[in-house]
């Protein structure tokens, strides 16, 4: 027995010995997000980092946002062949139903992106806390900003696509994410602007070059106006329009088309652009988005120049052009098959429709990606000065009765838009001359349908696709979002 | 093939080694009671020659010493006697039931079958070996009740294996393999023929001295040992082709373009198509498969004496795939297993195995394109020009859009290989301080993968996204590495009628993984040697790698207790520790008791039964074999982590946003209900077992509510319950001295429910275009489809219309869903469970025949109750000009043929139609021939002891109705058994050899 014993106590001792560190053990290739060394400054924008490249979704920024935004207006049609893709028949036809995938995209697509920006938020404090130099702790404060810009854009478009949403905005338990409740238009509206303000607080007025595309100060500016635009508060919005066209920095490019070629992007005239790059090479990491190639000429060769052909132009849009006797925006916005671009791409005749959304297209020597990357470089416009301008004249009409530093008027404003386009100037701008300017303008941008609910024009304007009053204002709550959060209540028409 | 016969060489030069000279053998057979037994054969072993006994139970038989002798019959055990320089052989024949003395191998270490309170299942290497499958848990198929086996067809790729129902998720529902002691995630590295006997540990009692890994089951395999007596030398192999079965049918061009003007006539701007237009009618699944050889060949030499044993095998296995594309698989594997005594005191053995694999994988993603893909255009077409370098049909060319690829094309371009070396190595050394009483064990055991795969796509284009501008290559270099060091001590005691033993253990596993991958463009795939990314571009070469690595530290006792073998106790208790869990530390106790009814004085008059046996057992079992969880949230690094400013992309760190869970050890809590039983007849006998196990803190990724980041988050998520009854039974007889028979049926029951999940009322799963399709909800079996009933399909607009009950699309040939809560309305509400993956009953039949020579067996399988979700139908939002299957198109509804099950072909591309209903959900029962063979045995070739020839068919013919390659689709078990298009499944036809020399 006395060998036994002996052996046991052996035994024990090899097995306790670290027995707690044995097993508490991190997984291999990883760090720990509090492991980021928040003393060096050279880190702080890792986080940031990582906000803008959820940006680069296919469900906030690709296919269900084409539909969701332009395709169900009066501006564009589904496309394709008449056979692909029911879904988006159903946007275009305002025929989905709470199932349509599309739409859960949509919801998935944002919801990432104010799950990177709070996750980059909540980092920034950590830095301010262990960095020494003040300087360095005033960078860390304008990240955030930064952030919260990012956010607040996502909130945006979640709040004019759902209306009602939960507001997350830390990090949660997964209890917690299936039981929040939706946030009222009302309530989400104020964080967006809280967020914005204090952003505006913090941001600079530029970057240099190595950094264009970066959110600045008259980022979030331009965004808030347009949120205010969608309030109908008219003070807000112009006092902020007027300090974005008073600071100088922004103006139009002389030649339209150039706004949408690759070497027009991140321009004077851009204020919010979505990056899209293939970084030059032919394969590789996905850093791009399809958000051109979704929309490219269906049934073109050669096959780089070819894409799904969704989102064209409707008849609708096209009359509306040439009533208006607009030639130099339609020329760029319209692609028609059959005709060679001024780039030198023959559109061919054997393509599927008849015209494509030209601000999307890509001269064929960017396209290098594999055989079919067509226009993968081409990044999303999503808030330009044009827009601003625009959006001054409409607060001014409605009565705005700030003090502009600018003392640009409602004319002025309208018609430094139309002079690019070549047309001839216009006095006394009455509100139905500017949603009309920025429906010829925007057209494909992804700004109509909610413009054309914002104004009231689209019980009208989508009267022929049986738009209900009292429904089609918002898309319904996705049903898969339905299961995985109780919570969540339908929106009025979709039960 | 020429290099696999060589194998056969030096076998044949060993044969020489042999010679012989005969002597005359006499001898009594008597019965445990002395008393003589006549009629009993008594053969030469290997040989026809033979007699038998007499009414005095005397014989007598010309042998040579270096035969054995062989007596056989009915009702006893059999026995092989070694001549020798003997010539008196007397011999006592043991009653059948003294099959129950036989030792089985548990969890470290043996017991006597008539002293194991647990149920368990011994399947006899031969038994598997018979089969012509690649895997050996594949050959089990059907053999063993409580064993779920579900196959696959893909070359290489072993079986999902389920034992007693599911309880944990995922491929952790998986059982824990033990070869000769060491712990595997699978025994696909092992033939058929490498393996003595395979026990199947079922309940907590059983399998609880395996502790962390047991939950799911434990499956014990031993490769062959030496025996006592003359060295034996085996070989076996087989030579046999693959077909494809079940392959579906497609529509042709003429169904395929009516069905299609059909279903859009009335979209504005739709052209009709015109079958003219199109050169050809392609079957793609055709063009996609092919028949393909399939051969292995194995051999094993073993033997021992009084201080050593030995055991030397190998096997060669090839089989190719019934893809018709590069897709094949090789396995070459060699044994040597050593245990010697070195005293008195001390034993040391060590086991080896060498397993290396060759495999080129298929893309089974082409499977899928050849669905939906339309039949109008050809495999080949010499006008797309800008197909290169091979001129593939494109069905861009025909007006497509990118979402279709030719399927040919997309089996033939990508290259996936993969090189593996594994080394299953166990050493031990036992030491035995009170021989025969106390022994102290240290076995090393690692299990050592290193494993190569090799991606290469060469620059291809064959039209729209289907092309690439540059080669790309990919290779990793991976390593996988499990140690467990055990040490042992046990203690045997027997005093008068009782005996027990005491076994105390302490076990430390420490797992790692590691991979190192590169990759490179632009690389010249000449042949194997220039697929290397040194003959790559400079430029865009990435490099990244990755890891594992789980601790475990256990310790553990059992004590079992046997009072004449009449009442028997098991006791075991652990403590594990689990680096994969928050909470490190769970403790598992577990109890079993037999009884033996027969040596019970109120059973001696009875005449049922020989040998009757009933068991009970208790026990928790808690189970690590779950994904690791960090408490920590993790940083995420990389391009997709990164912004771009300028086109250059600057680094970033991101997270989610929601916490991760505090992980608690996943339970299982297991009562077992048992009899075992031998008629007095000794030719039935059976084991009927109840199993009752609760699966506590089920530990699986359930997806979460949007916002935190991620989609899914791995949690403590609930309680599932799996019921059921399990009856094996085994009938031998002899109906002439030359004819004997035996039958075996086993049938096992799954009866799975979701007790509880930590508050939901449901986890949504199996996302299908855009909407979940299954739900694991309280009161139902996990992973439920969950969707609409279909109560018909409207004959006509008018009668759509004059229905009262409303739902969102309702018109001719659109499916009338049933309105389950009668409120009119066709909503969520009425959505229903439409059954699940899992089968409620699962059988097998063996039946066996020997006639003289020849032998005949047959096997059956079949599976009940369980529902596939065919998914692939439910494809047409993206691929609404897609091919339709040929049901659908014989069946859909039109005006001329209203059917009341299948939607028209415009309904058909609908959202409305294409969601989670009962027209979708089809039934997954199925019966299968799983083997019939036919073999001749002889032993008149000089030199060669036993030759045995013979022709096997392996599932040569399923019936099933759903509309798929197979009914047997595995997954995830929340979103099990949806079906987007599989490998199909193959029948093998071999013609076989073995001998023994």
């Amino acid at each position: 027995m006395k060998s036994l014993k002996l052996m046991f106590s052996i035994l024990l001792i090899l097995a306790f010995t670290n027995c707690e560190d044995f097993l508490d053990l991190r997984p291999e290739g990883t760090i720990p997000t509090t492991g980021i060394d928040y003393t060096k400054p050279e880190n702080i924008f890792l986080p940031v980092s990582a906000s803008y490249a959820k940006l680069r979704s296919y469900g906030a920024h690709v296919f269900p946002y084409i539909g969701a935004f332009e395709i169900a207006s009066d501006n564009a049609d589904k496309g394709s062949t008449p056979e692909d893709n029911p879904s988006m028949k159903e946007i275009d036809d305002l025929a989905y139903q709470a199932t349509n995938s599309l739409i859960n995209d949509l919801w998935n697509g944002y919801f990432d992106i104010v799950s990177g920006a709070n996750f980059a938020i909540h980092q920034m404090p950590l830095f301010v806390e262990n960095l020494l130099n003040a300087a360095d702790k005033q960078y860390a404060l304008q990240c955030q900003g930064e952030v919260k810009t990012i956010r607040a854009y996502a909130y945006f478009n979640l709040t004019r696509v759902f209306g009602r949403v939960p507001i997350i905005d830390t990090t949660l338990t997964s209890e917690q994410l299936a039981s929040v409740s939706q946030a009222t238009t009302q309530q989400l509206y104020e964080f967006i602007e809280k967020d914005l303000e204090e952003a505006i607080n913090v941001l600079p007025d530029f970057y240099s070059s190595e950094w264009s595309g970066r959110v600045s100060k008259y980022t979030a500016m331009a965004i808030k106006a347009k949120v205010h635009l969608y309030q109908a508060e008219w003070d807000s919005v112009a006092s902020l329009t007027d300090r974005i066209i008073a600071s100088g920095r922004f103006n139009l490019l002389n030649d339209f088309r150039e706004v949408f070629s690759i070497d027009g992007e991140n321009s004077r005239e851009s204020l919010f652009e979505v990056q899209s790059s293939t970084l030059g090479n032919t394969t590789g990491p996905t850093t791009y988005l399809e958000y051109a190639y979704v929309q490219g000429p269906r049934g073109n060769t050669p096959s780089n120049m070819q894409g799904w052909g969704f989102c064209t132009p409707s008849q609708n849009l096209i009359d509306f052009f040439d009533a208006r006797g607009e030639v130099i925006r339609p020329f760029t916005t319209l692609l028609y098959r059959g005709t060679t671009t001024p780039e030198g791409d023959f559109i061919s005749n054997s393509c599927t429709n008849p015209v494509y959304n030209g601000k999307v297209y890509t001269p064929s020597y960017y396209n290098n990606w594999n055989f079919n990357g067509y226009g993968f470089d081409h990044n999303i416009r999503i808030l330009r000065y044009a827009d601003v301008l625009l959006m001054h004249a409409e607060a001014l009409v409605n009565g705005a009765a700030v003090p502009l530093t600018s003392g640009l008027t409602a004319d002025m404003a309208v018609n430094l838009v139309r002079e690019r386009a070549g047309l001839d100037p216009i006095t006394g701008v009455t509100l139905q001359d500017i949603w009309d300017e920025r429906r010829a303008e925007l057209a494909m941008e992804q700004d109509r349908f909610f413009d054309l609910i914002r104004t009231g024009q689209a019980p009208t304007a989508l009267a022929h696709k049986g738009f209900t009053v009292g429904k089609h204002e918002v898309y319904p709550i996705p049903a898969a979002q339905l299961q995985l959060n109780q919570n969540l209540t339908q929106n009025q028409g979709y039960n | 093939m020429k290099y696999k016969l060589t194998l056969l060489i030096p076998l044949l030069i060993l044969l020489s080694l042999f010679s012989f000279s005969q002597v005359r053998v006499t001898g009594t057979v008597v019965d445990e009671n002395n008393d003589p037994l006549p009629g009993v054969a008594v053969v030469i072993k290997g040989t026809t020659r033979g007699t038998s006994t007499d009414l005095d139970g005397k014989y007598a038989i010309e042998a040579t010493a270096q035969e054995e002798l062989f007596f056989s019959m009915v009702g006893m055990v059999s026995q092989t006697i070694a001549i020798g320089d003997k010539t008196v052989i007397n011999v006592v024949l043991e009653n059948e039931t003294a099959l129950l003395d036989e030792v089985i191998v548990v969890g470290y270490g043996t017991q006597r079958a008539r002293d194991l309170t647990a149920p368990i299942v011994r399947v006899r290497g031969e038994d598997l070996a018979k089969q012509s499958t690649s895997n050996a848990m594949q050959a089990l198929q059907g053999k063993a009740a409580g064993v779920q086996v579900i196959s696959s067809g893909v070359p290489g790729r072993g079986p999902s294996v389920k034992v007693r129902g599911i309880g944990s998720i995922g491929d952790y529902a998986n059982p824990l393999f033990v070869v000769d002691g060491v712990f595997v995630d699978n025994i696909d590295f092992l033939g058929s023929a490498d393996i003595e006997d395979i026990t199947v540990l079922k309940d907590a009692s059983a399998a609880a001295i395996y502790g962390v890994r047991a939950a799911n089951g434990v499956i014990l395999v031993s490769t062959k040992k030496g025996r006592s007596g003359e060295p034996n030398v085996s070989y076996s192999g087989y030579l046999g082709y693959q077909v494809p079965v079940n392959i579906m049918k497609l529509a042709t061009k003429e169904q395929y373009i009516t069905a299609l003007n059909e279903a859009n006539a009335n979209l504005t701007g739709y052209v009709p198509r015109d079958p003219a237009d199109y050169p050809t009618s392609t079957d793609w699944y055709q063009e996609l498969v092919r028949i393909a050889p399939m051969t292995n060949h194995s051999f094993d030499i073993s033997g021992s004496d009084e201080n050593n044993s030995y055991s030397f095998g190998g096997s060669y296995l090839f089989q190719n795939g019934i893809m018709d594309s590069k897709n094949q698989y090789e396995r070459f594997n060699l044994r040597v297993k050593l245990d010697q005594d070195v005293n008195k005191y001390l034993k040391v053995g060590f086991n080896n195995i060498l397993s290396r694999t060759n495999q080129y994988n298929p893309n089974e993603g082409a499977f899928f394109g050849a669905f939906v893909n339309p039949p109008v255009y050809p495999v080949y077409d010499d006008n797309n020009v800008d197909a290169y370098p091979v001129r593939f049909g494109s069905p861009q060319s025909f007006g497509y859009g990118n979402q279709y690829g030719n399927p040919v094309a997309a089996a033939y371009y990508p290259e996936s290989y993969e090189k593996g070396n594994k080394l299953v190595f166990s050493a031990y050394a036992e030491f035995y301080p009170i021989k025969d009483k106390l022994t102290f064990k240290t076995a090393y055991n690692q299990d050592i993968t290193n494993y190569t795969p090799r991606n290469y796509t060469p620059e291809y284009n064959v039209g729209g996204s289907q092309g690439v501008r540059s080669s790309s290559l990919t290779k990793t270099s991976g390593s996988a590495s499990k140690q467990i060091l055990d040490n042992l001590l046990t203690f045997n005691n027997r005093t008068g009628a009782h005996s027990f033993s005491i076994l105390l253990g302490q076990s430390t596993r420490i797992e790692r993984y590691e991979f190192l991958a590169g990759s490179a463009l632009n690389v010249p795939g000449f042949d194997d040697q220039s697929k290397y990314i040194v003959t790559g571009s400079f430029r865009n070469r990435d490099a990244w790698d990755g890891g594992s690595r789980y601790h475990g530290v256990s310790f553990f006792t059992r004590g079992t207790y046997s009072y004449n073998s009449k009442y028997m106790a098991t006791l075991t208790f652990r403590a594990d520790g689990s680096s994969k869990y928050q909470k490190k530390w769970g403790y598992f106790p577990s109890i079993g008791l037999g009884w033996d009814l027969t040596q019970e004085d109120f059973m001696k008059d009875q005449k049922w039964f020989s040998y009757l046996k009933l068991r009970g057992s208790w026990g928790l079992l808690g189970n690590d074999n779950v994904p690791a969880n960090s408490a920590v949230i993790l940083g995420q690094t990389g391009p997709g982590s990164s912004a771009i400013f300028g086109n250059t992309l600057v680094d970033g760190v991101g997270a989610q946003t929601v916490l991760q869970n505090f992980l608690r050890w996943e339970v299982v809590s297991e009562f077992n209900l048992g009899v075992d039983f031998v008629a007095k007849n000794t030719k039935l006998s059976g084991d009927l077992d109840l199993y009752h196990r609760v699966t506590n803190n089920v530990v699986f990724y359930a997806p979460i509510a949007t916002g935190g980041g991620v989609a899914e988050l791995l949690a403590n998520n609930g309680k599932v319950l799996n019921m059921g009854i399990e009856l094996m039974l085994n009938w031998r007889d002899n109906i002439t001295d030359n004819l004997r028979y035996n039958i075996s049926f086993n049938a096992t029951t799954v009866h799975n429910r979701v007790l509880e999940l930590e508050g939901r009322d449901f986890i949504p799963g199996a996302y299908v275009r855009g909407n979940y399709t299954t739900r694991t909800a309280v009161g139902h079996p996990i992973g439920s489809f969950y969707g609409y009933e279909i109560a018909g399909v409207y004959a006509s607009e008018g009668q759509a219309l004059q229905d009262p009950v409303s739902q969102t699309i309702k018109d001719k040939g659109f499916f009338k869903y049933k309105d389950q809560n009668g409120d009119n309305i066709i909503n969520n509400e009425d959505k229903v469970y439409l059954g699940s993956a899992i089968p409620w009953l699962i059988t097998g039949i063996d039946y066996g025949m020997n006639y003289k020579e020849l032998d005949f067996s047959l096997s059956l399988y079949s599976q009940v109750g369980n529902k596939i979700l065919n998914a692939k139908r439910m494809i047409r939002d993206v691929f609404a000009d897609g091919n339709y299957d040929q049901d659908f198109v014989e069946n859909r509804w039109t005006p001329e043929n209203k059917s009341d099950k299948y939607p028209s072909a415009q309904a058909y591309n609908f959202s409305f139609t294409q969601q989670a209903n009962d027209f979708f959900v089809e039934d997954g029962s199925f019966i299968r021939i799983q083997n019939i063979q036919i073999g001749y045995t002889t032993n008149k070739i000089k030199n060669i002891q036993m030759l045995r020839f013979y022709i096997s068919a392996q599932r040569p013919y399923s019936f099933f109705t759903y509309n798929g390659f197979t009914p047997e689709i595995g997954g995830n078990p929340i979103s099990a058994g949806v079906d987007n298009s599989i490998y199909p499944m193959q029948a093998i036809y071999t013609i076989g050899l073995n001998a023994n020399f």
